[in-house]
């Protein structure tokens, strides 16, 4: 039989209401002013609980990152459990052996990515967002800005903002008696006086077809009004083609530098280590390349070799600044895929590889005109300082923005070009057709 | 008579002598065809006969094949299946990524409009026809030098298969040494001859780039051809040589009339195992030139790389693969024809 409750006044609640309630207050309060410990607390006991291996799929290019083997040794012992494994890709076949990886299905936790890698697995949604990650305000701004597309933060940069400057060796302008160019004519007296000197003007590893790009962007910069960001994005959106005179400009300026001779002989049987060696060994007096290569031709102490640098000449005779392409280093994403297991520990990874400290060393040891990382101050080398100084002169490199099969053409293009194959004319032509076809089969650009 | 004295009539009468004799020996139950008690001397009846008779031929039909099945698992395992998936997936758009979407013959259609594609495979016909012409020639010559009684014969022999057994990114490492422009030992020699007048940008130049890739393939191969030529030659009887010299034919006259034709069909071995690695190229040119300069070696395997895993265009490059497929066999079989059934059924 139900007991029968008596009636109570109304001014009074009961114990247990009191107790519910009152409980309920105290459980909310708490959970506000620990949520962010309880949140740390668990990140933390997630990332360590986890015990494991992490892959870490880097690439390796013209020159080795000396920081990493320490600071992953670092980071295990600080993590005992995870073990992290670095697969290493060269450079130019990055993209091949990670789509190998990718179809085999093999354990992939941390990208380390090259920039212009970075906008094509993100449109394929191969990445995850980071938008969420608290650890993002360390970062320079512009250097999250290049690895945000369509509104999302994709990764992190790591390293130093550098790009492309004019290595110069300097002891043969001073044997010749000769001074830095300043314009497209001083460079053609230059190389004159060279060539009677069986010296070639420009090095540069013609053999790898992706580095002839940098040469347009180099150009572009200067026939666009210094404009060439905006410019690609106005050719790509459908608002500009690449038959516009200041495209063909700029590539008919490349041609120019093969029509005048100013390259090595060998220029496209040349890959980077053959390049480097002809720079440092007086075969060459100028090498258009990524800042990266500072320390080691340095650390080389190659004879009669001393190493200067400048930004590419005024090429086109009228008032124009001279812009340098380049970007933050490489940068740290999560594969799409991930296992969720893994996702917390990876996510650890990344904070420690970027963090201040770590940019701090990898700075010191490999070198960079202006480290990603807003509180860490540059390498003391005079190369670095220049090129700090001149780092608002730096632009994005433009095929971060190109599709993959606009890359291709231009790249072959350029390739053909240097030889006398091909004409600027045509080459705008087909990168045009290429668009054209891409944007018939649904391709749209991202901003 | 009636019908049964008939039958009676015809039936072959039996004679003692004839009835097969009953073994003094005591008989194991297992050879008395289990427990039935039936006497193992006698022959089965006629229906389980039959049936032995079937079985007997169905294993020994099978043998082979019971024999064969682990080298049969692994090549459909390894080969066909492989073939077979790569098939099916140039029938749909796949980037590896995201799940494959069916899109019929639009890769077909794709590669047949594609300038690259045409032009890669004009290459590679190209590469077939001097490789396969050099393999061949240069092979019987050094094979019938060699198959002459000279001294150091067999070191000879040893040094022209030596780079066969060289794997080829180490060759395509060497070569690209030895052809560098400035470094290389054939412009260091030139220089120092006083011919540095005909130093040659060798890989990075497109007029010699081909070529240069060419005389790899063939330094690399002639000695695998000039064993299968040395194996030819010395079946060969001598006495047919003997015969023709004491007829007075001379060296050129029995080497065209008698020792060429028997060559037939190790002609045509070499020819169509020449044929198939050229048409297949791609580790040489990979490492050497990456089908450059300018596209001047760009052979159709290295654009299936490319379209693969440069553009993550994975149901179109095995699209191009597989008419690559469909050619590699017409090929094959016109060659095979073209020497004729007698020839090869010789060997």
């Amino acid at each position: 039989m139900k007991e029968s409750v008596p009636p109570r006044p109304d001014s009074l609640i009961s114990r247990r209401a009191f107790l519910r309630r009152t409980g309920g207050a105290g459980l909310a309060a708490s959970l506000l002013t620990s949520s962010s410990f309880l949140t740390r607390f668990s990140r933390a006991d997630t990332a360590q609980s986890y015990t494991g291996s992490l892959v870490l799929i880097t690439q390796t290019g013209a020159s080795p990152d000396k920081a990493l083997p320490k600071l992953l040794e670092a980071y295990q012992k600080a993590h005992p459990g995870i073990e992290v494994k670095v697969v290493q890709y060269p450079e130019e076949k990055f993209v091949a052996l990670y789509t190998a990886a990718q179809a085999a299905g093999e354990q992939v936790d941390v990208l380390m990515l090259n920039g212009q890698d970075l906008r094509r697995y993100a449109t394929s949604n191969a990445l995850t967002s980071l938008d969420d990650v608290s650890f993002k305000t360390r970062f320079l701004p512009e250097a999250l800005d290049t690895f945000t597309i369509d509104g999302k933060l994709w990764g992190f940069p790591s390293g130093a903002l550098g790009g492309f400057i004019v290595f110069v060796n300097k002891a043969i302008l001073q044997k010749f008696n000769l001074q830095l160019p300043a314009t497209y004519d001083d460079l053609k007296s230059i190389a004159a006086v060279l060539h009677k000197n069986g010296i070639a003007a420009f090095t540069h590893p013609g053999k790898i077809i992706y580095m002839w790009p940098v040469w347009f962007f180099t150009t572009f910069a200067q026939t666009s009004n210094n404009r060439s960001i905006e410019r690609t994005i106005e050719i790509l959106s459908g608002k500009g083609k690449f038959t516009d005179p200041d495209v063909v400009q700029g590539l008919d300026l490349v041609f120019q530098f093969g029509r005048d001779k100013m390259f090595s002989q060998s220029v496209l049987g040349l890959d980077f280590g053959n390049a480097q060696t002809e720079l440092l060994t007086g075969k060459a007096c100028f090498y258009l390349f990524h800042d990266s290569i500072t320390k080691p031709m340095l650390d080389a102490k190659a004879p009669n070799f001393e190493l200067d640098s400048m930004l590419m000449p005024n090429l086109v005779g009228k008032p124009i600044e001279s812009q340098f392409p380049g970007g933050p280093g490489v940068v740290l994403s999560l594969p799409a895929k991930i296992d969720p297991s893994r996702k917390q520990a990876a996510l650890d990874l990344i904070d420690f590889l970027t963090s201040d400290d770590s940019d701090r060393q990898s700075v010191e040891l490999n070198g960079g005109a202006v480290p990603v990382n807003m509180a860490v101050p540059p390498a003391p080398i005079s190369i670095y300082t220049k090129e700090k100084a001149d780092i608002s002169k730096l632009t994005i490199y433009l095929d971060w923005f190109y599709p993959p099969e606009i890359t291709k053409v231009l790249q072959e293009g350029l390739q053909a070009g240097i030889v006398g194959r091909t004409t600027a004319e045509a080459l705008g032509k087909n990168l045009q057709a290429t668009l054209d076809r891409l944007a018939s089969g649904g391709y749209k650009f991202a901003t | 008579m009636n019908g049964r004295a008939r039958v009676l009539a015809r039936r072959k009468p039996v004679c003692i002598t004839d009835m097969p004799q009953r073994s003094t020996q005591p008989v194991l139950r297992s050879e008395n065809h289990g427990s039935r008690g039936r006497d193992p001397s006698r022959p089965p009846p006629i229906k389980s006969a039959v049936a032995s008779s079937s079985r007997k031929k169905w294993k020994a039909a099978l043998k082979p094949f019971i024999w064969l099945a682990p080298a049969l698992l692994l090549l459909c395992g390894l080969t066909y299946l492989p073939i077979s998936l790569e098939f099916i997936l140039s029938f749909f758009s796949a980037d590896g990524f995201a799940p494959p979407k069916w899109i019929g013959l639009e890769n077909y259609l794709a590669a047949f409009h594609d300038a690259d594609f045409w032009g890669s495979l004009v290459n590679n016909a190209w590469y077939a026809v001097w490789t396969v012409t050099g393999k061949l020639s240069l092979s019987l010559l050094v094979a019938t030098l060699l198959n002459r009684k000279i001294r150091g014969r067999a070191l000879l022999r040893s040094i022209f298969f030596l780079p066969v057994v060289l794997s080829f990114v180490a060759v395509g490492i060497i070569w690209t040494l030895i052809y560098n422009f400035d470094y290389g030992i054939i412009n260091v020699t030139l220089n120092t001859l006083g011919l540095g007048w005909l130093k040659g940008d060798w890989l990075g130049s497109p007029e010699t780039a081909f070529g240069a890739v060419v005389l790899v393939d063939l330094w690399k191969w002639t000695g695998f051809h000039v064993v299968i030529y040395l194996a030819g030659l010395q079946s060969i009887p001598s006495d047919l040589q003997e015969a023709a010299a004491l007829d007075g034919a001379g060296p050129w006259q029995r080497f065209w009339r008698i020792t060429f034709p028997l060559l037939k069909p190790f002609t045509a071995i070499n020819a169509l195992l020449a044929t198939l690695g050229s048409l297949s190229v791609f580790d040489l040119v990979y490492v050497m030139t990456q089908g450059g300069p300018v596209k001047a070696t760009d052979v159709v395997m290295i654009e299936v790389y490319n379209q693969a895993f440069q553009f993550n265009r994975l149901g179109y490059a095995a699209a191009m693969s597989s008419i690559m497929l469909v050619l590699i066999v017409l090929v094959s079989v016109t060659l095979l024809r073209s020497f004729g059934r007698e020839t090869l059924s010789r060997r």
